[in-house]
């Protein structure tokens, strides 16, 4: 049974700024719902985690609060941030229910209102798998992200999760990087005796081994590592040989 | 030959010693495997000196091939094998192998020969070549 979004906020004892904040949309379109305009789908799903309820939980078109309990009408300074300013200021007094909590998470969430690290290396990963230049949201912001609140920080994160979730099955469709992540060295590549050794293990040609001591071996190649390549001589015997002996060596000439 | 190579030759030929014992015995901590390992100019002088006093063999001689690092010889065949210029390679038998390079790798060198005929050169016989010293490390 859907409920009507400024019951479900006051149920969780939350104002409209912190329920704002929380979803990451403007509490002037948290106003706006709460006295009956529709609301948006992508909000709807902020609200709807804010909240701790199915979607399905909230009315769309919620009825207008009761005169006993009305919505604040929205201050003046919120009329224009995007995001909202700590500290959390509840749009009626707290009650008995709010304070122990709000007292709570300030003294558990550190210092409230800096961003932290980790928020900061969490939307530079989401902007990074959304092709956001980290540049282009300063500007727009206007300020370094590191001067950002934490609850501006959270209203940011939730905006652009938001867009992360209704992109991911189109942005997941995007070919992988391949992209070397770092310096190739040249001396990696051991492929190619391998390929050669590999060649002549299945043509079964006889090779000719000449060693640093001018030893000479010819055999057909049975198999090989790394540091030793197994050979069978025309009278039948098997000998491992030593790469670190070898000089070189080559297919027999016919 | 890089220096790395001709330690490995020295503790072949010593009877395959464990790096182990080998850095006991010179009162190195480690750095014996490193420098068996490297790729590029082995800069510590008295780590040289003490392997050099341990195998009983010339200061020099280590230094020689301390300038001929592996790196260099992949320098060289890098390039000659762009230009589609030949090789010489001089091995420690004294024996020169000359060709075209067709392909290298962690331990060898394509080199096809003037006869047609494909030699696998290991990296670690190669003493030496042409300018060897005349790379600089990058």
């Amino acid at each position: 049974m859907a409920e009507n979004l400024w019951e479900l906020r006051k149920r969780r004892g939350m104002s409209v700024k912190q329920l704002a904040s929380k979803a990451g949309i403007q509490p002037n379109s948290l106003y706006a719902y709460e006295r009956g305009e529709p609301i948006r789908l992508s909000d709807l799903n902020r609200l709807a985690k804010a909240l701790y309820v199915d979607a399905s939980e909230i009315k769309i078109q919620s009825d207008p609060p009761t005169k006993a309990s009305p919505p604040a009408p929205p201050p003046p300074e919120q009329a224009a941030p995007t995001v909202v300013e700590q500290p959390v200021e509840t749009d009626k007094a707290p009650t008995r229910q709010d304070k122990p909590r709000k007292q709570k998470r300030l003294s558990k969430d550190r210092e409230p209102g800096t961003v932290r690290p980790g928020q900061l290396e969490h939307l530079r990963t989401l902007w990074a798998k959304l092709g956001v230049e980290e540049t282009a949201v300063v500007a727009e912001l206007g300020k370094p992200l590191e001067e950002l609140s934490y609850f501006e920080a959270r209203g940011i994160n939730g905006r652009y999760m938001q867009l992360w979730k209704e992109n991911r099955a189109e942005l997941s469709l995007r070919p992988p990087d391949t992209r070397r992540k770092r310096a190739h060295l040249p001396e990696s590549v051991d492929e190619f005796e391998n390929n050669y050794l590999q060649e002549r293990v299945e043509a079964g040609e006889f090779v000719t081994f000449t060693f640093l001591n001018d030893k000479v071996f010819t055999g057909q190649v049975l198999g090989f590592s790394p540091y030793n390549i197994n050979i069978r001589q025309r009278d039948g015997q098997e000998i491992v040989l030593n790469k670190m002996a070898l000089a070189y060596y080559a297919v027999e000439a016919a | 030959m890089s220096l790395s190579d001709h330690l490995r030759y020295l503790r072949a030929i010593n009877g395959g010693e464990h790096p182990n014992a080998i850095y006991e015995a010179i009162g190195v901590e480690k750095g014996i495997m490193t420098a068996e390992t490297a790729y590029r100019p082995i800069r510590d002088e008295a780590l040289i000196a003490k392997l050099a006093d341990y195998y009983k063999r010339p200061l020099e001689e280590f230094e020689w091939h301390n300038a001929r690092p592996r790196k260099f010889l992949t320098f060289y065949v890098a390039e000659a094998m762009r230009n589609n210029t030949p090789v010489e390679l001089q091995l420690r038998s004294g024996q020169t192998l000359a060709g075209n390079v067709e392909w290298w790798d962690l331990s060898s060198i394509g080199l096809r020969e003037e006869n047609g005929c494909l030699l696998v050169v290991q990296r670690h016989a190669v003493v030496d070549w042409p300018n060897a010293t005349d790379w600089e490390d990058v």
